[in-house]
């Protein structure tokens, strides 16, 4: 029998509130994420791939966005709708690595003072109280730091020890993104939500990272949501991937095959923009990115799609399982 | 082509003032400075008793309370205080343009130059400011005034005097900022001269924060202006100035409350006013840059 | 066979500091060598990739060879011109000649002038243009580049990444250069607006006959869109080739590290880049870099000999494929 995903999201639509108007930047997003996966979720600037992040993790500020309809199941518990402090434990259960890590590390503190904090924090169940109290005990400090120490070893830094008395601003940005992967092993999560970690890194140095976190996934029985534009970067690390555009998903299915023969004229388009070492031919998706103040009805691809048909600008399409593991939202294909 | 442009314009100022105007307390100074501007330009003609504002005396009518005749009261010459404050506020608000006007055209050009060449230029200039900036503003207006013969106008001039040095350091700052951007790069390589990359490149690039600032320091300005007058180095009687009219009336206190309360009131509100209306202004341009 | 257009003969550029440390009198130096004795050329008519990942010293080499910033020692010829220390008049005559196109699209346009401002101002500068003329030139720039006319009294904030970067490009191309330096012209723009940035870039070198020196870390763009290609590490250039030559056959150490690196699409590209090479350890800081060889620390390949060779030179090992690497050139 099938198990059931770890993180499974349905329906999901998201508004926008501000003065120029009521912005939809998700449109019924559809997201599962099972056990020891890795999912890539793919899109361009704007398509909403962080704000679906931010919004599992619980960190989307709540005005001016609102959440208008939809479920997020995680090990079974529905992430909106379930009271603070059971979304704090599930929360525990999740780790996150965000895009830029020099914005990500409080340059007044050594790397030793915030990981400490953070694995304190933890411990201490997320209770403020508890944490100030655990804070200024000598002995938790200690043990702290032993496991930082170990956290920093299984991500393969040299000399740990040293690395916590140094300051963010002194070290390399790979290391820093090995410093916050680090961090987001602490407590032993179950989902691993990247967003871009790999985009402000050299390409060598993006190599050996994307290896470690390969490594660490297989090692950790890590199941993980990697969001991306890179298609080459999903290629390398990702199972399954979604392809999301003005905040609706387009098409998923598993990453060779998707790759290898795409359905969606969103994804066509998208791989035959980039420039590939067989010197094929390139060309970019005509028009521009979308106005989310105004789509009209029915696809929103519709303005860009070099296969449209008259049913796409009357009705939105669905996401349709077409073969095993591929789904596809497209009047076009389905039609046929 | 030129209608789209203003289309487009006029675009963004509506969508700017739509923001903007969700700040009440800003709302409320800016509207209580038209309200007074509008007061001032008019007063010739709706002051109740113009001629108490310069030499009208009556001292039947001396200290009389707040009645329907006389709104705020009279003062220890009979004088009507309602239209003396209207022509009082005349005086601050000419003040305020005259001083702040004098102080940015020192002192923004000054700060710019010296932000740009650096160096010596950088050096001088900014010692210079420093030597300025170690007096207190009222201090060295005082004295100022004190040198010179006391008088309104002279009040203006020092305080102008005083008040450049804050300007010069604000455009310092942001122009040591501005110059590392790209497009002054750019520009430079393009051949461009210096005075063009700093008035037309980098001086845009900073009206918000000077805008913020002249708003602050109007209030300020005017306050240091009363406190002079007050003190008895500026304007001098029969002058309707808010701050001569606190310190005759300080005399009658507490019995005849109104001769010094209004005055006073007036500073007070006016003050305020320019200060929420400059601290909205930094809180909207604030979120924009961000 | 085309002449060449630029070349460079030892260039260097170093920014040098001195510290004092506390109770010394002999002042520490601190160095960084952003490019150190780079040789190379450019033909007329070609495009030159420069490649390289950060602190590899690509910008400022661009940055150099526009004149925008002052070499420190080496030579740089435009044609059979000596350019390296001119200034004043003829510094600025040279800006018809060499322009540059920068990275960032958002930085490099003044957020407070109009679209028509940002481009009309060299012309403004160089040619004394004004009024009608301006306009009526500033427009034909904008079709060029593809713009929509309408954005002439736009401001920035307004446009998109790809139409600010067109913006970059009808500036630059303002003065009717020979010579376009572009600093990684497309890291900044969505994938799909890339494609079209670069296709404009070709069609007007075609149109024009432009001659493209390209600033890149970008390999599969490298790929399609280069002849010839320059991999700098640590502001050397440790090796130099046509782009077909250096695909098939990358022979320094560091080229087929980054060339493994490139993350591919399908599964055909695999062809082209050698099996995994991963680099440990991290770019060394450019602080003081020793004379032996800029990739020593990372080298999977290294030997004891090259520990003691100092001052290393492009060998051409084929006709046409220059590299630094001592083991191959034997």
């Amino acid at each position: 029998m099938k198990k059931e995903p770890l993180l499974k999201a349905s329906g999901i639509t998201v508004s926008f509130y501000t003065i120029d108007g009521t912005s939809r930047v998700l449109n019924n997003v559809r997201l599962e994420i099972n056990e020891g996966e890795v999912v890539g979720l793919v899109g361009e600037t704007g398509s909403g791939k962080s704000v679906m992040a931010k919004l599992i993790l619980g960190i989307l500020p709540i005005p001016p966005a609102r959440v208008i309809s939809g479920e997020i199941l995680f090990k079974g518990y529905d992430l909106l709708k379930a009271s603070p402090d059971k979304r704090e434990v599930l929360k525990e259960k999740m780790a996150y690595i965000p895009q830029d890590p020099t914005a990500s590390l409080n340059p007044v503190f050594p790397i030793g003072t915030i990981f400490i904090d953070s694995i304190i924090w933890k411990q201490s169940g997320r209770s403020k109280s508890k944490f100030f109290l655990n804070r200024y005990i000598k002995k938790n400090r200690k043990e702290a730091a032993e496991l930082a120490i170990s956290l920093l070893k299984r991500v393969e830094i040299a000399d740990p020890d040293k690395i916590l008395y140094k300051y963010p601003f002194q070290l390399s940005g790979g290391m820093r993104q090995r410093v916050l992967l680090a961090m987001a092993l602490i407590g032993s999560p179950e989902l691993l939500i990247a967003d871009e970690p790999t985009t402000a890194l050299d390409v060598t140095i993006q190599k050996r990272i994307l290896q470690l976190l390969q490594q660490k996934v297989k090692e950790e029985n890590l199941s993980s949501l990697y969001i991306t534009h890179d298609l080459g970067v999903a290629r390398l690390l990702c199972d399954r991937i979604y392809v999301m555009y003005a905040g609706t998903i387009m098409e998923s299915g598993d990453t060779k095959s998707l790759l290898e023969n795409p359905y969606h004229p969103y994804t066509k388009g998208l791989i035959r923009a980039i420039p590939k070492l067989t010197g094929e031919d390139f060309d970019g998706i005509p028009g521009q990115a979308p106005n989310y103040l105004e789509f009209p009805p029915g696809c929103r691809f519709q303005a860009r799609c070099l296969e449209k048909i008259s049913l796409c600008a009357r009705k939105e399409p669905e996401l349709i399982e077409v073969e095993i593991g591929r789904f596809i939202a497209c009047h076009h294909y389905q039609a046929r | 082509m030129n209608e789209t442009k203003s289309l487009k314009m006029r675009e963004g100022l509506v969508r700017n003032w739509l923001r903007f105007s969700k700040n009440y307390l800003a709302m409320a100074g800016l509207f209580f400075l038209i309200l007074i501007a509008v007061l001032a330009i008019l007063a010739p003609w709706i002051a109740p008793y113009p001629n108490d504002a310069k030499l009208g005396v009556n001292f039947q009518k001396a200290l009389l309370p707040p009645s329907k005749d006389h709104i705020f009261g009279t003062d220890e010459a009979g004088r009507d205080i309602f239209s003396r404050l209207l022509f009082g506020a005349r005086i601050s608000l000419m003040l305020a343009v005259i001083v702040l006007g004098i102080a940015f055209s020192i002192g923004v050009p000054l700060g710019i130059i010296a932000g740009y060449y650096g160096g010596a230029v950088d050096q001088i200039i900014m010692r210079i400011t420093d030597v300025f900036s170690s007096i207190p503003a009222l201090v060295m207006a005082m004295a100022v005034c004190v040198l010179l013969k006391p008088s309104l106008e002279n009040s203006m001039i020092a305080i102008a005097l005083v008040w450049w040095r804050s300007f010069c350091r604000l455009a310092y700052g942001e122009t040591l900022h501005l110059k590392q951007e790209e497009y002054v790069t750019v520009s430079r390589s393009l051949g461009a001269s210096s005075f063009y990359i700093m008035f037309r490149e980098i001086l845009p690039n900073m009206t918000s924060s000077l805008l913020v600032k002249v708003t602050l320091d109007a209030g300020y300005a005017i306050l240091v202006g009363t406190s002079i007058s007050y003190l008895g180095a500026g304007a001098s009687p029969p002058t309707p100035e808010w701050g001569i009219m606190v310190a005759e009336g300080r005399h009658y206190l507490p019995e005849s409350w109104w001769a010094s309360l209004f005055p006073g009131l007036a500073i007070f509100l006016t003050v305020l006013s320019f200060n929420l209306l400059g601290d909205g202004l930094r809180d909207f341009f604030d979120v924009k840059v961000e | 066979m085309n002449h060449i257009l630029l070349k460079t003969q030892n260039l260097c550029k170093y920014f040098v500091s001195r510290r004092w440390r506390f109770l010394n009198l002999k002042p520490e130096v601190i160095a960084v060598k952003a490019v150190d004795q780079c040789n190379l050329d450019v033909k007329q008519g070609e495009i030159l990739a420069i490649v390289g990942e950060s602190g590899s010293g690509k910008t400022t080499l661009g940055q150099c060879i526009s004149r925008i910033i002052d070499p420190t020692a080496g030579k740089i010829w435009f044609g059979d011109r000596d350019i390296t220390n001119i200034q004043g008049k003829e510094l600025k005559e040279l800006r018809q000649e060499i322009q540059m196109v920068f990275q960032d699209p958002g930085s490099s346009l003044n957020p407070r002038h109009c679209i028509e401002d940002i481009i009309a101002l060299p012309m403004k500068i160089h040619f004394n243009l004004f009024g009608k003329k301006l306009k009526e030139r500033v427009k034909e720039l904008m079709s060029m580049v593809e713009l929509p006319i309408e954005l002439i009294s736009r401001y920035p904030h307004a446009l998109s990444g790809g139409q600010k970067q067109r913006v970059g490009i009808a500036r630059a191309l303002s003065l009717n250069p020979k010579l376009l330096v572009l600093d990684e012209p497309t890291s900044a723009l969505d994938v799909s607006v890339q494609a079209k940035i670069l296709h404009l870039l070709k069609s007007l070198q075609n149109k024009l006959g432009l001659t493209y020196i390209m600033i890149t870390h970008n390999l599969s763009i490298v790929k399609n869109f280069s002849n010839r290609v320059v991999v700098m590490y640590l502001g050397r250039i440790l090796e130099m080739a046509s782009t077909n030559e250096l695909f098939s056959f990358p022979l320094h150490p560091y080229t087929q590290a980054l060339l493994s690196a490139t993350p591919v699409i399908k599964e055909e590209e695999k062809k082209f880049i050698p099996s995994e090479i991963i680099l440990e350890g991290e770019i060394p800081s450019p602080i003081n870099t020793p004379k032996t060889c800029a990739f020593l620390s990372r080298c999977k390949v290294k030997k004891s000999s090259c520990f003691d060779r100092y001052d290393l030179k492009l060998i051409e090992v084929k006709p046409g494929h220059w590299t630094q690497c001592p083991h191959i050139s034997n």
